[in-house]
Formats: structure tokens, sequence, C-alpha cells
């Protein structure tokens, strides 16, 4: 009954065929009974507007100088607060994570438009107090005046990610002779001081890239590649005007992106790119194997060092995401991979898998873990996440909590089980886009194993389909078909130059950027869909340089 | 540091024992009463109202105790449009009257138009209190979004009651050592000093459209300060450990948010005891909660939306036994003669929404406390015109004094204009 209330508000029906406008949106016109049809499609959580749905927006190449929507002062959420503490003054800062939950861009945490909240700026107080209770010698040995300036510019240097002015640097003397004065102890200073640079504006947002200030280019890369703030090679490269010209700024993107580092973008990207942000909170009421705390960490650490070997070490591109057979396992995720240890196993070396169960991105454990019930695989959690995530194709659902559906009776397949969303016309108009592409994975249980008898002893049925209004539509069995369909579909290439965008970019997309994304998605086809390229030129648009560029 | 009676002690000023011993208004202080603001998420089970006058009912038992100290209001119509907004509008538009439907607001919450005026010359103008408030489900953080500053400004709680407890009491926790207080403060005033300064100087230097974040963050900034400020110069005595659950690693467990509840509600209760502040709220889960209490089959927002009724009492009761025991702890509280802290407190606890199923007619609302002073207890009312819970808001805000506000919220029809008489 819920099921069908949920479907059935006319609101539902009217935003699918708004968003969804593909070849067989235009059925089951109409509302159902009893429901309010409201011509306003419900909007998204965080909305992200689609360029895709912008009629007005002319790309007119070589006329107007492009430079996409203007970037915001951005303020550092929680990771790169505490990653940029540690960096620049080597005190870890574990309180970062108990500052108030961040906005959003899409998949992605990033402050880019709500201003701080009281809550926060007590609560980066009391992290900025902890911090300064913990400073290393390196800092606090100045305790005399003939050393004091240069001490200061040290440690404010990285914080202010600039050079400092002579008023700024007497400022921070005068912080530092009130903190000393209070006790008479010179530690009390450098503590007033480390306090005083963490809560600064300075330190917690990031300015618009300016021209005539390269270091605040510097700094948004370094946010974007590392979560922190700028190395001293990117700093002289900023101050040399080296990252003025595309080929001094794609000399430090190729340095940065081979940096350990970088791992940071590859999993920033793989969690919001894959919808994998609740993976660890994930519980389980029924499973044969180990279910545990290590063992989430373990598929999350697979995908992620997956994709980072992808997009970073050059082994492959958006086909290989999708469709490679060898993974990085390691001991907990052996059982669910249903392999034995090899001789001489190395879980430091990608291993290719026997046969051909698996496929791509889209059977990692992580994935078909995340985007299940507690029991039962999920054919309408996964093809919602496909749908919203990889497709960027958001269904304006009123209540994206998945339904507890009735018990399924034994021999039942889940094809079978879902049928009302295609009996009743209502669920039909959203399950009809959703449904299919969750069915190609029936081949994976609840937590990723592979299986040929589903949970409730019925035999496996994965002939699935893309629906999404795509040219590439059409029957996909299996996740290898799906995973084939996907990347013949523009929707999925539009969308993962899309997520690379708000990403890099950090902020939601608008109307205005649609002059950065075509260039964008042409040359990422012209690279045969290389990772490194996509990221490569985003750094390079004018959307991220903030200066304005013909289109060529 | 564990103390059992915690002193705020102005240097060369005598502990005064009670609380209110002192004329609240030499200190400065509004005459007005307090005001706590409570939330739970999704609903109550289906009739829960009472039945007649001499019983509260089976689904309200727990507030036996405290049915002179209680009007029960059914009828009260919430803010969405439809009831596909319960989950991303409900939130934001509650304590806000905002129509906004973007997961935000366009209004301040009433605390904060409190926080200006009755609560302005507080150490804290208002407090949020959470449990688990902050634990997103399926929605992420548009489900989170409860109480704002201003247009599109969400305050969020705070779900850790050690950083509450040190953040309003730590002013005591060197008991004894009132010099090192002394120069923490005397740090703190000079490090905010800078930052406020570094503040406007960034202002000029960034877009206009973006300087209402540096305007909000040197807002924030002063008001820190001035808390500081006022905490240095109070006096209290209350008995109050630091709690012992809390911290990073035990937010969001299943486990630790019915003592995190209980212990929120206390230090809540001992900041109102004290005079700390006038105005908080207090945030139960949220309206996506994938809570999971002991003999719930499944998270709260789950249970409430699909499971058949037996399932759904559990966690009906569970909320309003926990209200009946916050007012039992504003009861232990005497401040003077046939006085307890409940008659100088205000307590307004509803819920996004009205049944599971994302009703929005009628939503409940429980008012308790204020001594009958404006709102008359004792008994149920029910409203069979709908008035829009906006009306409630108004009626609230004149109960803390502030008459001159017509209206609260966007809505402009007759539904929802003006205050709700049937309180009184």
């Amino acid at each position: 009954m819920n099921v069908i209330w949920r479907c059935a508000a006319g609101l539902l029906l009217v935003g699918c065929q708004a968003e969804l406008s593909g070849p067989s949106s235009g059925a089951n016109g109409g509302s159902p009974p009893g429901s309010a049809v409201d011509s306003d499609p419900r909007p998204d959580p965080d909305p992200t507007p689609n360029p895709d749905v912008d009629p007005d927006v002319d790309p007119d190449p070589g006329v107007e100088p492009c430079v996409g929507a203007p970037a915001p002062l951005t303020r550092l959420n929680r990771d790169e607060i505490e990653r940029a503490v540690e960096a620049a003054l080597g005190v870890p800062a574990p309180g970062a994570r108990a500052l108030p939950p961040d906005e959003t861009a899409g998949s992605f945490a990033v402050n880019h438009t709500a201003p701080p909240s009281e809550p926060w700026v007590r609560t980066v107080m009391e992290l900025a107090e902890s911090v300064a209770t913990q400073l290393p010698e390196a800092v606090v040995r100045c305790t005399a005046d003939d050393c004091l300036d240069a001490a200061l510019e040290a440690v404010a240097r990285p914080l202010m990610r600039r050079a400092i002015t002579a008023d700024e640097r007497s400022a921070l003397r005068d912080l530092w002779n009130a903190g000393r004065d209070i006790s008479g102890d010179a530690s009390d200073g450098w503590r007033a001081v480390v306090e005083g640079l963490l809560q600064s504006p300075d330190f917690l947002y990031r300015p618009a890239p300016d021209p005539e200030r390269p270091e605040r280019l510097a700094a948004r890369l370094a946010f974007v590649m590392w979560g922190e703030g700028p190395d001293d090679v990117l700093v002289r490269a900023a101050r040399e005007g080296r990252l003025a010209s595309r080929d001094g700024l794609a000399a430090e993107i190729d340095r940065m992106l081979a940096d350990p580092r970088a791992r940071w973008l590859s999993e920033r990207f793989t969690i919001g790119w894959l919808d994998l942000s609740r993976l660890s909170e994930v519980t389980k009421n029924y499973s044969l194997l180990r279910f545990d705390r290590e063992v989430r960490a373990a598929m999350e650490e697979e995908t992620i060092r997956f994709v980072d070997a992808v997009v970073r070490n050059g082994q492959g591109n958006l086909h290989t995401l999708m469709t490679a057979r060898w993974t990085y396992l390691t001991e907990p995720l052996l059982p669910i991979y249903g392999v034995a240890v090899p001789d001489g196993f190395d879980p430091e070396r990608p291993m290719t898998l026997p046969d051909g169960q698996r496929y791509g991105v889209l059977s990692h454990p992580s994935v078909l873990t995340t985007h299940s019930t507690s029991r039962y695989s999920s054919p309408v959690a996964r093809g919602s996440m496909i749908l919203d995530h990889m497709v960027c194709r958001p269904i304006p659902l009123p209540d994206i909590d998945i339904p507890e559906l009735p018990e399924p009776v034994p021999g039942q397949t889940a094809r079978e089980r879902l049928a009302q969303h295609t009996d009743n016309p209502a669920c039909a108009s959203c399950h009809d886009f959703i449904d299919p592409m969750g069915f190609s994975l029936e081949a994976f249980d609840a937590i990723g194993q592979y299986r040929t008898e589903t949970e409730y002893g019925a035999p496996v049925d994965d002939e699935g389909a893309l629906a999404i209004g795509d040219p590439a539509d059409g029957p996909a069995v299996g996740v290898r078909e799906l995973s084939n369909r996907l990347l013949e579909s523009d929707a999925f290439r539009s969308c993962f130059v899309q997520q690379w965008m708000k990403l890099v970019l950090s902020r939601p997309l608008t109307a205005d950027d649609r002059c950065v994304q075509d260039p964008l998605e042409a040359k990422f086809a012209a690279s045969g869909y290389d990772v490194r390229t996509l990221i490569t030129e985003t750094v390079l648009s004018p959307a991220f340089r903030g200066v304005a560029e013909e289109n060529d | 540091m564990s103390l059992h009676r915690r002193t705020f002690l102005q240097a060369g000023t005598a502990a005064l024992l009670a609380p209110f011993a002192l004329p609240r208004t030499a200190r400065g202080q509004s005459l007005a009463p307090n005001l706590v603001m409570i939330t739970w998420p999704d609903g109550l089970e289906p009739g829960w109202q009472p039945a007649g006058d001499d019983s509260l009912g089976p689904r309200l038992a727990p507030l036996e105790p405290h049915r002179d100290d209680l009007l029960v209001l059914d009828g009260v119509v919430g803010c969405i449009d439809s009831e596909l907004g319960a989950h991303t509008e409900g939130p934001p538009s509650m304590w806000t009257g905002s129509r906004r439907r973007d997961g935000t607001s366009s209004l301040p919450s009433i605390d904060a138009i409190l926080a200006q005026s009755v609560g302005a010359n507080t150490a804290f103008p208002k407090l949020h209190f959470g449990a688990q408030s902050g634990r997103t489900g399926s929605l992420g953080n548009a489900s989170t979004r409860y109480y704002f500053s201003g247009p599109g400004a969400h305050v969020p709680s705070e779900d850790d009651p050690q950083v509450m407890y040190d953040r309003i009491f730590s002013a005591a926790l060197s008991d004894g050592d009132r010099a090192e207080l002394e120069r923490t403060y005397q740090r703190r005033r000079s490090v905010l000093d800078y930052v406020a300064r570094r503040a406007r100087a960034m202002r000029p230097e960034v877009a206009s459209g973006d300087r209402v974040k540096l305007d909000a963050h040197l807002a924030a900034v002063e008001s820190i300060e001035k808390s500081l400020e006022r905490v240095r110069n109070l006096t209290c005595e209350a008995e109050l450990d630091r709690p012992g659950v809390g911290g990073l690693g035990a937010r969001d467990l299943d486990s630790t948010f019915e003592p995190v509840a209980d212990v929120q509600g206390d230090l809540l209760v001992t900041a109102l005891q004290c005079g700390l502040t006038k105005i908080a709220t207090l945030q139960l889960s949220q309206t996506d909660s994938a809570l999971q209490l002991p003999g719930w089959p499944a998270g709260l927002h789950s249970v409430m939306h699909d499971y058949p009724t037996p399932r759904r009492i559990e966690i009906n009761d569970w909320f309003i036994g926990y209200l009946a025991r916050f007012l039992e702890k504003l009861k232990a509280v005497s401040i003077g003669e046939d006085r307890t802290l409940l008659d100088e407190t205000i307590v307004v606890a509803t819920t996004e929404m009205s049944i599971g199923n994302h009703g929005n007619d009628p939503i409940p609302y429980f008012i308790a406390g204020g001594g009958n002073a404006y709102f008359r207890l004792g008994r149920t009312v029910r409203l069979a015109d709908k008035p829009r819970n906006t009306r409630l808001l108004t009626s609230v805000l004149h109960a803390m004094g502030r008459t001159d506000v017509a209206s609260v919220g966007e809505f402009d029809d007759e539904q929802s204009l003006g205050t709700l008489e049937d309180v009184r």
C-alpha cells in the first residue's frame, strides 16, 4: 500500500516526465485519482541545475567570451580543514570532524553558498584552541623580538596561503605580544597567534581566482588536488607567473597528480560519483559471510584504489572504469569474491579476476552493498543510484527511503516481486526508468557476492535494460551489457564530465557553464575518454582559472 | 576534571546560593519567561489525541503527571503545501513560516527572532541542543535543517553533550583557579579581535555577493565575544558533572542516543537555571532518521512510515516519555515558594508532520509551563477552523513579550495571520 501511495503522487509523475523526456516517458499521462497535480517539479534537496535542460543557452562559440558561472568565496569543508591544519602545522586536527555538516554541490561536500553559522564559527574556535595546545617545537622556538618577524612569517604564510604584508605582520606581532603578556610566557604568544590564524577568514575561505593574484589560483589548485594548501613548489610557480600560461599550469597539474597526496582527488570523486558516503554505516541483517567495519572499509578501499589507478596512474580511461576485470583485493574481500588466497598474494598489486563475473565499478561490492537493502539486492536502489549519480537525471522522489517490500515468496524473482511497479501506471512512470538497470545487476547479492540463485530461491534473472531516453537504450543482460550500454550513452558520458566539473570547480553548475562543458565534452571524447585529460582540461578551463576565454 | 558543585564566580563576588535570588532585571535580562522548543521526527501514531478532558489517553499517558501544566493542541496545520514536502520542506518551515521549497528557509526561526530581543542580554542569546540531529539518512543534509538565523542561513544543533558542556559551563571548570580562567578569557578576546579585523579587511576584497558570508562570520564572532564577556560576569550555583557520554566516536551510534538525549536535557535545564540562556532548542534526531533503538524493527523513519501500528507505538511512546521526563527535570528545580523552573519556562514540543506518512493536518503541538501567564494550561483545545502553525508561532512570540510582531511567516491568508486566540 505504501509503495502505491508513494508512486501515485501526481507530482512524481510530472517530475519524471519533465526530467526524463525519453521515448517511453510520454506514456501513462494524467494523474491518478485523488492526487494533487502540481506543475512545479519538486526541487532536488541540493538543486544542481542541469545545463542539459536549459533551452535558452546558446553555446555559440567564438562570439561571447566564456568564463562559466562565477567562482564563489568557498569555505573550507571538514576534511580540508583537517588536512590543511596538519599540512601547515604538523598537528593532527581530528576535531574538524565535529564541525557542523558541510553543504554539497551535487554529490560532493563543498561550502559554496551558505554563510557560516555561529555554531560553525564556535566549533572552529574550539578546534583552533585544541590545535594550539599541541604546537611543535619548530613553531614555538622563537621567544624573543629578534627572531619574531621571520618566525611569524613562517607560521602565517602556509595558513594564509600568500605572502603577508608589513601591516599584517605587525598585527600578528601585536597578537603575539598580547598572548605573551597575559601570562608572561612566550608559548602563549604562539598559542594566540595560531588560534588567530586558524580562525581567520584568510585560512577558512578560498577567494575566487584573480589574474592579479596568482596565489589564489595556486590555493584553488592545491585544495582540489590535495585538499590542503599549496606546497613551496606551487607557491614559487605562482610567484613566478607560471600558472598564467597553459603550459605552466599543465606542468603543475601533472606534478600534483603524480604526488601521492592527489589520491584525495580520486577518493572524493569515487565517493561522490558512486554515492558511497553511506557505506561505512551500512548494516546487514542477513549475511552468511562476515560483514563488519573492516569489511566495509576494505570494500571502500578497493574501489578508491581502483579508480585512483585508472584516473591518476594512466592505467586506463572511462572505458576501463566500467569494464575492467582486474581490481585490488585485500584479504577481507576474498570470501566475497569467492577467491581463495592465491599463491604469492600481494594486495598491493592488481589482480585479474578469474572469469566473466565481474565487469568494472558496477560489479564492485562497495557499490552493490551500499545500494541494497539490509537483506536483499535492491534493483530500485541500484537503478536510482545510476540514474542520479552516473546519468545525472535525479528522479524527483518525495521520499527516497526505499520502503520494505512484502516478504518475498520463495521462488520469486526480483522482477516478480517488483511487479506492482510496472502494473500500476503511476509507479511505472518512474520505475520504468529505474528498475531495468537494477535488474541487470541481479547476479549480485546484498553484499556484492556473485550468485546464480537469488536469496529467495529463484534462478537469477538479470535481463535488464538501459531505458533512460537515450539513443543507447536497449536490453542489457547482466552487468557487462549494462556497462557497455552506459558507455555508449551520451547522458552517461556527459554526466561524467559534469561530475568532474562540480568537483573541480567546487560548486553546482548553472546554465552559464554550458560554454565550458561543451568544449570539455569534446576534448574528453577526442582523448578517447581519458580521465586524466578531463581533469587537466577542467583545471585549464576558463571557469577554473577565472579568466575569460574566446572559444576556438 | 569532574566537580560536583559548579560555581560561577566573578572575582570578589560572593556566590549566590539560589540562581534566581537576584532579581533578573539586575542582570539586565528580560522579564519574559524562558522558551524551549523541542522537535522530534515523523509525527505520532494516529489517534494520539486525548479522547476527553479527564484523561490524556493511552498515547499521551506518560504526560499524565503534567496534565495541569499542559496544553494539548489538536487541529494545527503545518506549513507545507503538499504532503510530499514533509521531509525536506517541513523542517525549514515549521519554526519559520517560510514558503521556500528548496530545502532552506527565507526567514529566521522564532528562536533567532527572540535571541535578538529577549535573549540578547544573556550569555548565550540562544542555544541549540541536539541528539543525532545531524545524523543523516538517505536524503543527506537536506532533511536536517530546522533552525535559521536568516534567509538560507541554517543553524545546526550541537549533538555532543561534552562539547555543549565545555562551551556553556567551561567558565567554572577550573574551579578555584580563577586566574587561569581569566587568562583564557583575555587570550580569546585578543584572538577574536584579530579575527574580526581580518574579516573586515577581507570584505572589500571579495565579490559583493560573497560579503554576506563574511558578514555572517563577523556577526558570529561578535556574538561569541559578547557571550564570553557575559559568562565571565555570571554567578550561579548548580550541580552538574561533565557528561560521561559524548565524543566524536559516539556521535551517531544507536546506543548513545538515549543517554545523550537525556544529558542534553539536563544541560539545557541547568543553562536555564543559571540564567545562561533564555532561548533553547532541543532537536531529537531528524525527519529522515535511521535511528533504531532496541526493540524497534528498523530505522525510525522506516517504521513510522511503513510499519503497522504496534511497532509505531513504541516510537510514539519513546518521544512522549522523553517529553514527560524533560518536564520533570524543569519541575525539579525550585525557584521559590510553590514555583518551579517550569513555571518560568514555556516549552513548545512538536514534530514536522502529523503521522509518519507525511500528513500536514493536524500537527501535534504540546505547550507546557509558563505558569498560565499566557497559555492557559490543563486542557486540550480542538481547533475546528484549522489554523496554520504560523499563528501559534506568533502567539509564542507574544507570550515571550514580543507583542509587536503581528504575524510570523510568508502566508497571507486568514488561516495563517495573527495570533491563535484559543490558546489563552
